[in-house]
């Protein structure tokens, strides 16, 4: 009697792990009143492939993801490359800021996480030029900008590499540019007034520039806001791009806000509980 | 790194060397089916063990393991990552515990994106381990536990720690 009251106990509680009461149709956003599923940094920190690989990234996309954040950087040859940490010996053999690096030299860089050698930092150009159905999916694009230089004429070059990136592929409607400095931001506006562009910052400094730019939209972290604030950026016209969702928990938490998309680390979960 | 060489060279001279319990009659196992969590099999893998060699403390094992982490690859078509984990390791007996010794050659069979990232390729390679342990079986059990430090050295280039834990167990066994 005892092993049959186990198992009952254990099947049980493996239902009621995947139970969730969510209500989608309660959702009300400025992206048709759905919640779109992004994969951060491809499949997230925790997956079986490097962040932001080429790899990682079209595991996400094929799981379902409507389109993935992706952290990118200029090397000192004006190529876009797909790294998240500021310097090449957090997760390479090579050592040094991207930076201050040409596109030969980072592309021969080795993941130092053994299960990770194969595979190769990714340029933007490659991703979007290789990936299979790319006009299928959106394309945030996380700026990290850790050179010292912001002269007006680095951040003419910088935009100048962005803009003839996105449209050699015409992916104009695709990829949604984000920076945190404002210099940055105001610029690729000045240029490309048709570009969708998300600021990366706090909410409150967030919605003053999404106001100022007339932004597509807002990144805000999952911990750090509340359902009332997205909704006041929803009255304002501003959609809302959540992040900081590393665990089904967070999925789960992050849906009951009602943003317009989520940046997931949990892909397969977020695209399963969405539909 | 001076410093783990060290460390690793006095291991190594008290396994080998270590005369303190010499000409006790020792058990050891002659199979050992072992599942291995990290180890030189990544993230884990299933091996089986044979004891080839015994004399007074010591015996030396091969071991052979087997070991997929992805099923599906990166289009979400079913093509796995194959990894088959090879080691020889030397077992050094005090009691009931083991020091072990060893060294292990991984291949590894991969799916990846080509290098123009324009189509999808299988990449096979070898990589290089060594294994450093402590094994715990008490005498006429088969159930053994070990701990190893399993460093790395990716395609004969990088180095990278790592380890593992080890669940075997053993049968047929066979007195010395």
């Amino acid at each position: 009697m005892k092993p049959l009251l186990s198992i009952t106990l254990i099947i049980l509680f493996f239902f009621s792990c995947g139970k969730n009461d969510l209500d989608l149709s309660q959702v009300r956003n400025l992206n048709g009143d759905k919640i779109s599923p992004f994969g951060h940094a491809g499949m997230g920190i925790s997956s079986q492939y490097p962040f932001n690989s080429f790899e990682s990234i079209s595991n996400a996309l094929n799981l379902g993801a409507e389109g993935v954040e992706i952290d990118v950087q200029l090397t000192k040859d004006s190529v876009l490359v797909l790294f998240h940490d500021r310097t090449l010996e957090e997760q390479t053999n090579l050592e040094g800021l991207i930076h201050e690096k040409s596109w030969d030299e980072i592309k021969q860089a080795i993941y130092k996480n053994p299960l990770f050698a194969e595979y190769r930092i990714v340029s933007l150009d490659q991703l979007l030029g290789n990936l299979k159905n790319v006009k299928d999916y959106q394309f945030l694009l996380d700026f990290k900008l850790y050179q010292p230089d912001n002269s007006d004429s680095y951040v003419s070059t910088y935009i100048n590499v962005v803009t003839k990136t996105i449209e050699k592929h015409q992916l104009e409607n695709n990829v949604l540019p984000s920076f945190f400095q404002q210099k940055y931001l105001e610029k690729i506006k000045s240029v490309r007034p048709n570009y969708k562009l998300v600021i990366n910052n706090s909410f409150e400094n967030g919605m003053l520039l999404a106001d100022d730019l007339n932004a597509y939209g807002i990144i805000l972290n999952n911990d750090n806001v509340t359902k009332s604030q997205i909704e006041q950026a929803h009255e304002e016209g501003i959609r809302v791009y959540l992040f900081g969702a590393y665990s089904r928990s967070d999925n789960l938490d992050a849906i009951e806000k009602y943003p317009d998309f989520i940046l997931t680390d949990k892909v397969k979960h977020l695209v399963k509980v969405l539909k | 790194m001076l410093k783990i060489r060290n460390i690793l060279l006095l291991f190594f001279l008290i396994v080998v060397f270590s005369v303190s319990l010499k000409s006790q009659t020792n058990i050891f196992p002659k199979h050992t089916i072992v599942l291995d969590i990290g180890g030189i099999g990544g993230y884990g893998s299933l091996n089986y063990e044979r004891n080839f060699f015994s004399k007074n403390d010591f015996f030396i094992s091969y071991k052979a393991g087997f070991s997929f982490y992805r099923l599906k690859d990166f289009e979400r078509e079913i093509n796995p990552d194959l990894l088959f984990p090879i080691s020889l390791q030397y077992h050094r007996k005090f009691k009931n515990h083991q020091a072990v010794l060893g060294v292990g050659q991984t291949i590894s069979s991969i799916v990846k994106a080509s290098a123009d990232f324009a189509s999808k390729i299988r990449r096979n390679r070898l990589s290089l381990s060594g294994i450093i342990g402590y094994r715990y079986q008490k005498d006429n059990r088969p159930f053994s536990i070990q701990i190893s430090y399993t460093p790395i050295f990716e395609r004969y280039k990088t180095f990278q720690h790592w380890g593992g834990i080890s669940f075997g167990y053993s049968f047929s066994k066979k007195n010395k």
